[in-house]
């Protein structure tokens, strides 16, 4: 706990926030699994609100429900976790119970758009400079919502729930470069999509979402050669 | 134009890096005061992005919002559940485990071989017709049938017919009702899952929200206790007699005893 003492004199690192989040993480881990409940919820509290968000974004509305399953599933093999990634772990039940989920609906995991996010974005994005201060975390996870599947697993694995692009591959089932090229594509998108809210503002057209520009560098393949997931 | 256009996988990867980054000096400020809700949107270590598509990104993955972790309560009773009943095949310490196992089987054939060759001398020596049917035994013998067998019943009972006529302890008599086993069980009927898994799983359904109630019973993770239950209907009266819902902190207990019939619900 060098880091949680750095921490507490000000002025911690980003590299020592990673790692503390890490090992804090697994210590919580041999914690709960020794039955320390407080570490459980720690657990729950650190990793819910991000398997929350992927959730939405797999099987919209019905995310909730899957997410308890998820606990569920995750309290009763919490003994049989070995090591690892403790998040990444958690975030492959969490997927394998929402492909269960919509394999039971019959249903593709594909979003219903909401629109009135974007129309919301496009004019608190005029009205205010720093996006950021206005931008909420509901919005932003509609318009990441909007890429294409793959990319918008990529990013949100990434960026919400914290996984390298190791991990993230682990938890879909796909390599590492597979991940980064699937969110660098979805980050492209989302530019370009925040720059046409931008320069147009009336027109907010869902599904004027520009394709991905595949003439640029010949890193940004499509990679649809790889195994289909679930 | 956009910058972004022109960035790199190295850009990127800095940028995804970079939003959750935010987060966890955020929510690790507000921890120590167990995450109150009410600090939840304030988040001070987060500074605005210039790009556009790091705000969004930090929004994101911005700190949890109130309702986000509604299901506390319900995650912790499914792991009281999961604690109290733990996984069949734990490996924890496997040499010293494997030593333990290897000790137990051999004392259990000892122990089956030991009484099974009992049993075979007894079975030769007596020749019982039902070997296996307990009948009364001394210890609960009914109190005007417990004089003609003596003390050790396996040994000294000669096999041939009893002279007095009366039947032989161990079969069956006709003008009696069959004495009701002590041994019963007074489970109910629940033959696949233990007691204490399905209290847990009734303490995880209870701590839903109403509405939600009656969908969690469609999904497979309640599958077996609503098995139990017999129906989807019956799964709150179950649940109220295993784990009444009045004490909702209280820790699960693996056994709590089903209340008798009398019991009125109490809510």
């Amino acid at each position: 706990m060098v880091c949680f003492a750095a921490a507490e004199r000000g002025g911690p690192s980003r590299a020592c926030h990673g790692a503390r989040m890490t090992g804090e993480l697994s210590e919580a881990v041999s914690a709960a699994q020794a039955g320390d409940e407080d570490a459980f919820r720690l657990l729950y509290r650190s990793l819910q609100p991000g398997l929350l968000r992927y959730l939405t974004a797999l099987v919209g509305p019905d995310a909730e429900d899957v997410a308890s399953e998820t606990w569920l599933q995750i309290s009763r093999d919490l003994p049989t976790f070995t090591g690892g990634e403790f998040r990444a772990w958690a975030v492959t039940i969490a997927r394998n119970r929402a492909m269960d989920h919509l394999r039971r609906l019959r249903r593709r995991p594909s979003l219903p758009v909401p629109v009135h996010a974007l129309v919301d974005l496009a004019s608190t994005a005029d009205t205010a400079e720093g996006a950021s201060e206005t931008i909420g975390t509901e919005t932003a996870l509609a318009l990441i919502a909007t890429l294409p599947p793959r990319e918008a697993e990529a990013v949100l694995l990434r960026a919400v729930i914290g996984l390298d692009a190791g991990s993230a591959g682990r938890v879909l089932g796909r390599r590492a470069g597979a991940v980064r090229t699937a969110a660098h594509r979805g980050l492209r998108r989302l530019a370009a999509v925040l720059e046409t809210q931008r320069a147009a503002e009336p027109s907010v057209e869902v599904d004027g979402v520009p394709p991905p520009r595949t003439g640029g560098s010949s890193s940004l393949r499509a990679p649809h050669a790889e195994p289909a997931d679930g | 134009m956009n910058p972004f256009r022109r960035v790199d996988h190295a850009e990127t990867e800095r940028l995804l890096d970079s939003a959750r980054a935010d987060v966890d000096a955020s929510s690790n400020q507000a921890r120590p005061a167990t995450s109150s809700e009410g600090e939840v949107a304030s988040s001070p270590a987060r500074v605005p992005p210039a790009d556009p598509v790091a705000g969004v990104l930090a929004a994101a993955a911005g700190p949890a919002r109130p309702g986000e972790l509604a299901g506390e309560e319900a995650a912790l009773a499914a792991f009281r559940a999961a604690r109290a009943t733990p996984a069949p095949s734990v490996p924890h310490r496997p040499g010293r485990r494997r030593l333990t196992t290897g000790a137990l089987v051999w004392i259990g054939a000892v122990a089956v071989t030991a009484t099974a060759g009992a049993a075979f001398a007894a079975v030769n020596l007596d020749r019982t017709p039902e070997p296996v049917a307990p009948g009364p035994s001394r210890t609960s013998g009914s109190p005007d049938r417990g004089a003609p067998t003596s003390g050790e019943p396996g040994r000294s009972t000669p096999p041939g017919p009893p002279a007095s006529g009366q039947p032989s302890p161990s079969a069956p008599v006709s003008d009696r009702p069959p004495v009701p086993g002590p041994p019963s069980p007074g489970t109910p009927s629940t033959p696949g899952a233990p007691a204490g898994q399905l209290h847990g799983l009734c303490r995880a359904w209870q701590a839903k929200k109403p509405e939600q109630r009656e969908q969690a019973l469609r999904t497979p993770a309640f599958e077996r206790l609503v098995a139990a239950a017999g129906g989807v209907a019956e799964v709150e009266a179950y649940c109220q007699r295993l784990a009444p819902e009045s004490r909702p902190s209280e820790p699960a207990k693996p056994k709590a005893p089903p209340s008798p019939t009398g019991h009125p619900a109490r809510r």
